[in-house]
């Protein structure tokens, strides 16, 4: 092993020394030619200069392929990290201009002062469109019942998909194969393919335009993901937790709720976040349930976007304060989301 | 003895049957919440849906009509719009796909190097994903407009150009427009999926070749590329399931417009025939062809993906 470590060492080092000077001068030469693009770039923010922005673009990737080459050179990996850091600064802010400045800078400022330029500070911020958006009937009401509907929601697939998911993952019982196929096509089913017939059927049952109907709509095309999820999640789980439990006396509920569940929290409270945003974030379903009026959140902020009678800051307050529940959520649960996204579960 | 058998034995009122039986009824008990709610609202509505592919309009809107046989089915060949739309989904497919899944790799190459603050750019990755799309819709709108357009003013603004350009305009152009703002959602979605696997990326190998004087150009060619091959289809294929199933933005951006159509693809086609046009028999064959689509794509992943953990 040492034999190893030390030819590896001694190959790295090897490349370490190759010709410094050169290295040197590539690095400085980037720098100088990314820090001065970026600084004229910047200064016009301040400066009443004009520099054409295809020179700036020219002048900033040369000067990162210099200094990944320099850099490099003087130290094994030390360019790619200093391009890739440069690199994500870019990808932060592709991500981040349109959301901080149209979003949120956009919900407390008026037209006129956001057009005027981007600011880094907002001039004269003011809440006054989130006093005139309450105002506006249908945008209270929607966030209201998307509130109640989201909430309720995620509770009933939750629930339905911890009992579902355990039973399917751990029992053997005759039709298993059967119910685990179907759990799988209703997770694939496109929701549109559902919501034709089920549209259908809740006219019938004077379901339409009420909000047990949205609850039961949204519940329908989420439980099948909740379940399909949570499989993955049980099965991961030891089976001798569970007969440790039940040789203790405990029934299946029991060991259900007090052996299975704790070692599963982490999936299964992701799982419900991800319910959440589903339902939050979803526009069909609360478009086709409800037929007389727009009465959830998404709905209704697709009628503030009329293109002849839009008010821009409203709307932004609008796309802000339907933000604020799932970014919360995102951000506090990332290490979970990200494992769940890489394993192909969340989308 | 017998106490302490009985101490030692599983509770629940379940537990005097036999372990199969018992098995049994418990999956009853635990399923039956879900079985219900499952039979009630997927697969009666699936099999009430056949019905409607062979029945005509009725008066009732989503009431059965009077029965038309495969009529539905064979209006399909002869529909200029759902050709249209056809090949439309495939113009939001192809570089939803190839651009995103790309770009996506590339963020994941660069987050995937060590340097300081790369936590914070790994947790702005779900902020557009966990955005709702109608926000998405409404920030890019007043971003992009060509008339009143946020960044058209500062362009002018900062002296970058003379004249507010004009983003993506016409019967193509706006339909790419929807695929750049589909991509901006969708991409650190997939961006994270390649991130995740990179990190079971084996690090002796990538020493290896270090040592054998790989570049870094031929490490990431021979080395990670190769790695990432089964992630890379199933990225290919997660990208291709969202983008079929595009609704919102299309929705809330051009409502299937400019002109005739021009942003629908099946997906919308099939909304506008059963909802605004209140034909839920055509609209429960188009949702047949969107369901084929997708379920063949998504049994593609799980095959996909059964046979990349065979491998490792």
């Amino acid at each position: 092993v040492s034999t190893t470590s030390g030819q590896r060492r001694a190959a790295i080092g090897a490349t370490d020394s190759r010709d410094n000077t050169t290295a040197r001068l590539l690095a400085a030469g980037g720098t100088i030619l990314v820090g001065g693009a970026l600084a004229i770039e910047l200064s016009q923010f301040v400066l009443d200069i004009e520099f054409p922005f295809l020179l700036f673009l020219a002048l900033t990737i040369v000067g990162m392929v210099m200094l990944y080459l320099g850099l490099d050179g003087l130290r094994h990996d030390l360019g790619a990290r200093v391009v890739a850091a440069i690199l994500a600064v870019g990808v932060l802010l592709v991500i981040a201009i349109p959301f901080v400045f149209v979003v949120v800078f956009g919900a407390f400022q008026t037209r006129g002062d956001l057009l005027s330029g981007p600011h880094v500070i907002p001039p004269r911020p003011t809440t006054v469109s989130l006093d005139q958006l309450l105002r506006i009937p249908y945008f209270e009401r929607g966030l209201r019942n998307s509130l109640i509907v989201s909430a309720t929601a995620t509770l009933v697939t939750t629930l339905l998909g911890i009992l579902g998911a355990y039973a399917i993952a751990r029992l053997r019982f005759p039709g298993r194969n059967a119910v685990y196929t179907g759990v799988m096509v209703a997770y694939m089913l496109p929701g549109i393919a559902l919501l034709v017939p089920l549209v259908a059927i809740f006219k019938g049952l004077r379901l339409i335009d009420t909000l047990p109907g949205m609850i039961v709509g949204h519940a329908a095309i989420i439980v099948p993901i909740v379940i399909w999820i949570l499989i993955g999640a049980f099965e991961t789980i030891d089976p001798d937790v569970e007969h440790a439990a039940r040789i203790d006396g405990a029934s299946r509920l029991q060991a259900l709720r007090r052996a299975v569940l704790p070692l599963t929290v982490p999936s299964v409270v992701t799982t419900a976040v991800f319910a959440f945003v589903l339902s939050w974030n979803d526009l069909l379903i609360s478009k086709v349930l409800y037929v007389s009026a727009t009465p959830m959140l998404a709905p209704s902020i697709v009628n503030l976007m009329d293109p002849i009678n839009r008010i821009e800051p409203q709307l932004s307050m609008a796309g802000l304060i339907a933000s604020i529940p799932v970014i919360t959520l995102a951000l506090l649960m990332q290490r979970y989301l990200i494992r769940g996204i890489g394993e192909g579960a969340i989308r | 003895v017998s106490g302490v058998t009985q101490a030692a034995a599983p509770g629940g009122w379940l537990s005097g049957l036999p372990i199969r039986r018992e098995q049994g009824a418990a999956a009853i008990l635990l399923l039956a919440p879900t079985v219900i709610a499952f039979l009630l609202l997927v697969a009666y509505p699936v099999a009430y849906s056949i019905l409607l592919t062979l029945t005509g309009r009725s008066a009732v809107a989503g009431a059965l009509g009077p029965w038309r046989g495969l009529d539905n089915w064979a209006r399909l060949g002869a529909d200029p719009v759902f050709i249209q739309s056809f090949r439309q989904t495939l113009m939001y497919v192809v570089p939803s796909c190839v651009i995103g899944v790309t770009v996506a790799l590339g963020v994941a190459l660069v987050l995937n190097e060590r340097f300081p603050g790369r936590a914070i750019v790994r947790a702005a990755l779900l902020i557009p994903w966990a955005l709702p799309p109608v926000v998405v819709a409404a920030m890019f709108q007043w971003f992009l407009d060509s008339r009143r357009g946020l960044l058209g003013a500062w362009l002018v603004e900062l002296g970058i150009t003379s004249q507010p350009p004009v983003f993506f305009q016409g019967v193509p152009g706006t339909l790419y427009m929807l695929v750049g703002i589909h991509i901006w959602k969708t991409f650190p979605l997939l961006a994270l999926m390649f991130l995740v696997a990179l990190q079971y990326l084996p690090e002796e190998t990538i020493q290896a070749a270090r040592i054998d004087g790989a570049t870094r150009w031929r490490r990431f060619w021979h080395v990670t590329l190769p790695f990432l091959g089964p992630t890379i289809v199933a990225a290919l294929i997660i990208q291709l399931l969202i983008t079929v199933q595009l609704f919102d933005l299309i929705f809330a951006l051009t409502g299937g417009g400019p002109g005739s159509y021009s942003t629908y693809n099946l997906y919308f086609y099939t909304f506008k025939t059963t909802f605004e046009f209140t034909d839920f028999g055509y609209g429960a064959v188009l949702a047949y062809v969107v369901t084929g689509i997708v379920v063949l794509c998504a049994l593609l992943l799980t095959r996909g993906r059964a046979r990349s953990l065979q491998l490792s």
